[in-house]
């Protein structure tokens, strides 16, 4: 039977009460010791805020840079973002999950449209080309679904957002929390708009920080 | 549709009394109404009492949560509590059934437990489960096992007694939103996003067969008393509030037998238990009856 994986706090305290660790020739006392390492991690990077998992997720999605598909109609978008974690590094063997509804607000349940799965490389930075998502009536507000796991890190589910999108009515800061949608405003990202020599498109950087176990 | 009653408030859950006479629904306003299935008419009304949350109605069993985590059993017959775990439900997010007095319940938001309590409400096992939210739960009809599919796409069986992982079943491409035990224990029906009803065997674990034809996502599933016929509501991807369609397969065979409409996504669907009747519910103020047999 599986057991829960202690936390780092509950695993620290434990190698501070078995003497495991010790802070070198200094003189601190247990209690001085995990004050300084609950220091070190208040100084940390904030991770990545959670948002819910909803019920579309799909395995087996295919390794998929590009999950905007020719002919179909959307707004051309590219999402890109950096994986670091709570310490400020960058991690190793990163797994993302991406998926989207279509310009419709429809999921695709059957198959793997508007769906991928990445592997991060060793620089930890990530990015698709896709669409701006659909609209659908039970979750009225664009967003992307994300489930990010790496090998000693807590799998994150969250979701990144539009600052444009017309449900925030222009104020994502006063506005997220309308109908109970967004979690927290940090999800919202500014939407940059590109007019180039071909169609215009759009662009989001979804930054990702992940917390250690 | 062969005929409906219409209900004071939005209905989710049905059950039909062991003599078939009656229709328990669990309505959003916080009641529990009984109709009388021949007349059509309300013959008794549970409120629930005030702060009271997570109703959950399993055949014979209502149970509901309080502000304190307490956890309630209520008599049907009476329309009182007939049992209560104090404090029981302490951290727990939702009920998901019980058996023999053992209350079961899943707890945590991202990552999930489920959890056992005794009949005095002594905790007897905690296990962790997936990930992002529970989408369904079953206990088999002997109350052996115990079942849980999470928004992850995974299933775990679980022993019932001491919580003894039987197998994690994480085959499936989609999340699960109804898994329903058939009456003899044999089966195990599964069925959620991808439109698919999967039928375990519930011995090995393993998939027997699968029925496709569901125009859309899978919402709710129901065995008739016989074991020979199951029912499974669908669930628009775009919206709630679609229109879909209520099937009914020959179990054997995987064959489609009957379609129904029905007019939002299907909360519940459930069969007299002369197996010739099927109760559907959509959240609104209509529940729907139709002939199955023939």
């Amino acid at each position: 039977m599986k057991t829960a994986k202690p936390t780092r706090r509950q695993l620290i305290e434990n190698c501070i009460c078995k003497g495991l660790l010790v802070a070198g020739a200094s003189t601190m006392s247990q209690n001085e010791l995990l004050a300084f390492w609950e220091q070190g991690e208040a100084q940390a990077n904030k991770p990545t805020s959670t948002e819910v998992l909803g019920p579309f997720f799909r395995k087996g999605a295919p390794k998929n840079i590009t999950m905007r598909i020719s002919g179909e109609p959307g707004f051309p978008l590219r999402v890109s973002g950096k994986v670091s974690n709570t310490r400020g590094q960058k991690v190793q063997g990163v797994r993302i999950d991406m998926w989207q509804a279509d310009h419709a607000g429809l999921y695709d349940v059957q198959g793997y449209r508007y769906r991928s799965k990445l592997e991060v490389e060793s620089a930890s930075e990530y990015a698709v080309e896709t669409i701006l998502p659909g609209h659908y009536d039970d979750r009225p507000a664009q967003h992307i679904h994300y489930m990010i796991s790496a090998p000693g890190h807590k799998t994150l589910i969250t979701q990144a957002y539009f600052a444009t999108d017309p449900f925030f009515d222009g104020d994502p800061g006063k506005n997220f929390r309308k109908r109970n949608m967004v979690s927290s405003v940090e999800l919202i990202r500014n939407v940059n708009l590109f007019e180039g020599p071909g169609q215009p498109r759009a662009t989001i950087q979804f930054d990702i920080c992940l917390e250690r176990i | 549709m062969d005929r409906k009653i219409a209900s004071d408030a939005n209905v989710s859950t049905l059950a039909f009394s062991a003599d078939g006479k009656l229709l328990h629904g669990l309505c959003q306003d916080g009641k529990l109404r009984s109709w009388d299935v021949g007349a059509g008419s309300i013959r008794q009304t549970i409120a629930f009492e005030e702060g009271d949350t997570e109703p959950v109605l399993s055949p014979a069993v209502l149970t509901t949560m309080a502000k304190d985590g307490s956890l309630k059993s209520w008599d049907l017959t009476t329309g009182k509590v007939a049992r209560r775990l104090p404090a029981a439900g302490r951290h727990s997010r939702r009920v998901f059934g019980s058996v023999d007095g053992s209350v079961f319940l899943s707890m945590g938001g991202s990552e999930i437990k489920v959890r056992a309590l005794d009949a005095t409400g002594k905790e007897r096992f905690v296990v962790p489960s997936g990930l992002g939210g529970v989408g369904a739960m079953a206990i088999s009809p002997d109350g052996s096992a115990i079942v849980a599919a999470t928004y992850d796409a995974d299933m775990r069986a679980w022993n019932s007694r001491n919580g003894e992982l039987l197998r994690l079943i994480d085959e499936l491409p989609v999340a699960m939103f109804d898994l329903k035990f058939s009456p003899d224990g044999r089966w195990l029906a599964a069925a959620g996003a991808d439109r698919i009803v999967y039928i375990y065997d519930a011995k090995t674990w393993k998939i027997s067969r699968k029925f496709s034809g569901q125009p859309e996502m899978i919402s709710a599933l129901a065995f008739s008393a016989d074991g020979s016929k199951l029912a499974s509501g669908g669930f628009s991807e775009l919206t709630q509030k679609r229109p879909v369609k209520v099937l009914i397969w020959d179990v054997k065979s995987g064959q489609k037998v009957r379609t129904f409409d029905a007019s939002q996504r299907v909360a519940s669907v459930v069969f007299s238990p002369d197996s010739q009747l099927a109760a559907v519910s959509t959240g609104t103020k209509v529940i729907d009856f139709w002939q199955v047999a023939g």
